[in-house]
């Protein structure tokens, strides 16, 4: 079961770089967000508090990244390698951009214009599943745009080196909050 | 030498065994005093934004009140009791730790109690020989109560009695860190809905949050407008004092007294009353007096919006107060309300006044700060009446001393009269809010009020239209607070001002020094 489940996956060297572009874009928008919340902490909590729920948000955005990219990596095991597996840098990257935009556009449907549950999903998914259409048509008809895209997700990999010991420390804190 | 049992042995065992059915009452009382004496237990129920001027018991024109009417009947009841802050982080702040807002720092809202005061809190006061139980129904009091961990023996879950979850609870965060996992899920990561800022930190845990959430509760026959909720799930008022007690009779059967806290949320709004008590008061007569808009009034609600508020608000405190009442008859019946002292309060008001409706407000008018406290005493049986301004910080110090413990001279507050303490008409009593000043810096924009025999001084400073400012008014003459007597009563205004402005800076000196 294992050997085929091997073989249908990726390379890791191409998972990479899809992983960069989701740690880029989780942690980069939880930061962003940190940062816009941090002035009213700031009024009652002292900066290490203000470090914990920092940790906090480390470890729920890696959690939620492993979540994203394990779900990627099924889809390229259950869908015909040609779909997702043999072009997985350019097409899985193209299918989080998809999942994440998603979630985005449906929370910013529901929380800020008060849309309907099951309308805003449908909006959600139609926008970016058109989108996700064009973007996997023109990277396959146009090897320039494919080049881009391999050339940015192998940039985002210094995110990578960046947060892997934010969040190794970030679960070092959580833990001995938990347990202390 | 043995000389086995005799015939006498025989009767005098029998007469014994026929003693307690022949005088059950009169045994009981003899074992009582042949065991040793537990001391009273201490029962407090916190009903969260009480307003006292809402209560018929205080005068209010609409009968609200009928089961604290008859519970006072033989308790002590305060007349001009109020809350050290207009919302729960302060005001309960206050009350669990005996100093004002501007000592105890818990002055914005999610704010905690300055680090320096955690382990100087009621429960840690009253002391281990007490079985100490808290429970509160308001996340805002459930982050206090957490901050006071270490010196409660039993904190009941924030869902106790509930009944169904309106939310997936990903924004509790987790019981293993409370406060801050709380800040950073409830606050940051997982935000259902946020008008004033961007997307939580977490969508795709903000998106399972909306749509594991539900803004409107089940209506039922019995529920016209859905039940009662605290926006994390609802319950019934009649659920959660059934389960409050039956937690007491247990607790009452341990081998030392029990401290109980109880903060529930009702009737903060939404106000989700029974269909009895739906309707109740519409067209009964009763006129609220028309206020102007304060300068300070933020939501500009017409008079007609604010008396149907008030209605509803109304009806629903009648709701909680006839399940009160079936509460109370519980601990009688269970022979607790003999045993303990039972106090009834809350942690602040709430207003339906000047265009502004609820208590998120700047204003320190009576309704948002004046209390009920009501408190009845182990074997008491009428009635006493107490008409000398006190303070919720008071609370702590009367506590300590029921508990058999010298109240601390670190503490503000002092022990309420009828308890060690003195009706003082003279003494001053503060209240404020500054939720939008720093805890850690001195306090600069506030509002804060003097009350000091039937004259009170509300300050403002710090608002860009309204800074440095004082009202003042007398609460005798003008109990609606309608003549500012400021430009008038120039020598008193002047006076309250220096008293309040030293207080304040002293304050402020505390927290510059190092």
């Amino acid at each position: 079961m294992m050997q085929v489940l091997k073989a249908r996956l990726p390379d890791l060297k191409a998972v990479l770089p899809v992983y960069a572009v989701l740690v880029f874009v989780l942690y980069g928008w939880m930061t962003i967000t940190f940062f816009w919340k941090m002035p009213a902490w700031l009024f009652y909590l002292n900066l290490g508090e203000i470090g914990i729920i920092y940790s906090y948000g480390i470890v729920n955005e890696f959690v939620e990244s492993v979540v994203y990219i394990f779900l990627v990596l099924m889809l390229a095991a259950a869908l015909p390698p040609s779909f997702l597996r043999d072009r997985f840098q350019t097409h899985g990257t193209l299918t989080v951009v998809f999942l994440l935009g998603v979630v985005y556009l449906m929370s910013y449907l529901i929380a800020f214009q008060e849309v309907d549950r099951l309308k805003a999903a449908l909006f959600a998914l139609m926008i970016f599943g058109i989108l996700n259409v064009i973007l996997f048509w023109v990277s396959a008809k146009f090897s320039f745009v494919n080049r881009v895209i391999v050339f940015v997700t192998d940039q985002m990999t210094i995110f990578l080196y960046i947060y892997a010991p934010i969040t190794a420390i970030s679960f070092l804190v959580i833990l001995f909050r938990m347990t202390g | 030498m043995n000389k086995g049992i005799t015939r006498r042995d025989v009767l005098k065992v029998m007469g014994a065994s026929v003693l307690p059915a022949l005088f059950p009452r009169q045994m009981d009382v003899f074992s009582n005093w042949l065991q040793p004496q537990k001391k009273p237990n201490i029962l407090i129920i916190v009903l969260d934004t009480l307003s006292a001027n809402h209560l018929s018991l205080y005068g209010y024109p609409r009968h609200t009140s009928a089961s604290m009417e008859r519970f006072a009947g033989r308790a002590t009841v305060y007349h001009s009791h109020f809350s050290g802050g207009n919302f729960t982080t302060a005001g309960t702040a206050s009350m669990l730790t005996g100093t004002y807002p501007w000592t105890h720092r818990a002055i914005n809202i999610s704010g905690l109690v300055k680090r320096s005061l955690v382990d100087r809190n009621i429960f840690q006061w009253v002391g281990g020989e007490y079985h100490r139980m808290a429970f509160t129904q308001n996340m805002l009091a459930e982050m206090l109560l957490h901050q006071f961990k270490a010196d409660i023996n039993d904190h009941l879950p924030f869902t106790f009695a509930g009944r169904e979850l309106l939310t997936l609870s990903l924004s509790r965060g987790s019981d293993l860190d409370p406060v801050l996992s709380f800040y950073a899920y409830g606050d940051f990561l997982a935000i259902r809905q946020n008008n004033d800022g961007p997307l939580s930190g977490s969508p795709l845990l903000g998106l399972l949050e909306l749509l594991g959430s539900s803004e409107e509760t089940r209506k039922s026959e019995e529920y016209p407008f859905g039940l009662p909720t605290n926006s994390w799930y609802t319950y019934t008022n009649r659920d959660t004092f059934d389960a409050i007690l039956r937690k007491i009779i247990e607790a009452s059967a341990l081998d030392k007294p029990f401290l109980g806290y109880f903060h529930l949320w009702t009737p903060h709004e939404p106000y989700n009353a029974r269909k009895e008590f739906v309707g109740r008061f519409k067209k009964d007569g009763y006129s609220p007096v028309s206020k102007p808009e304060h300068i300070l009034t933020d939501m500009h609600r017409p008079e007609k919006n604010l008396i149907r508020l008030r209605q509803a608000y109304d009806e629903f405190i009648t709701d909680v107060d006839a399940d009160l009442g079936h509460f109370l008859e519980g601990l009688e019946q269970s022979g607790i309300l003999d045993t303990s002292y039972v106090i009834i309060t809350s942690d602040h008001g709430q207003l339906f006044e000047r265009g502004e409706h609820g208590h998120n407000t700047a204003l320190l008018f009576d309704s948002v700060i004046h209390i009920p406290l009501i408190i009845l005493s182990p074997g008491q049986t009428t009635r006493r009446d107490v008409y000398a301004p006190t303070s919720n910080i008071d609370l702590l110090p009367t506590l300590v001393s029921l508990a058999g413990k010298e109240p601390n001279l670190d503490m503000e507050g002092e022990v309420l009269p009828g308890f060690g303490g003195v009706e003082d008409q003279g003494r001053s009593i503060y209240s404020m809010v500054a939720k939008t000043n720093s805890a850690f810096a001195p306090i600069t924009i506030a509002s804060v009020t003097l009350i000091k025999g039937t004259k009170k001084l509300i300050h403002y400073a710090g608002y860009g239209n309204y800074d440095k400012v004082s009202e003042l008014y007398d609460l005798a003459d003008d109990p609606e607070e309608l003549k500012d007597l400021a430009a008038s009563d120039t020598l008193t205004a002047a006076q309250m001002q220096d008293e309040l402005l030293t207080a304040l800076e002293e304050s402020n000196q505390a927290i510059k020094a190092p």
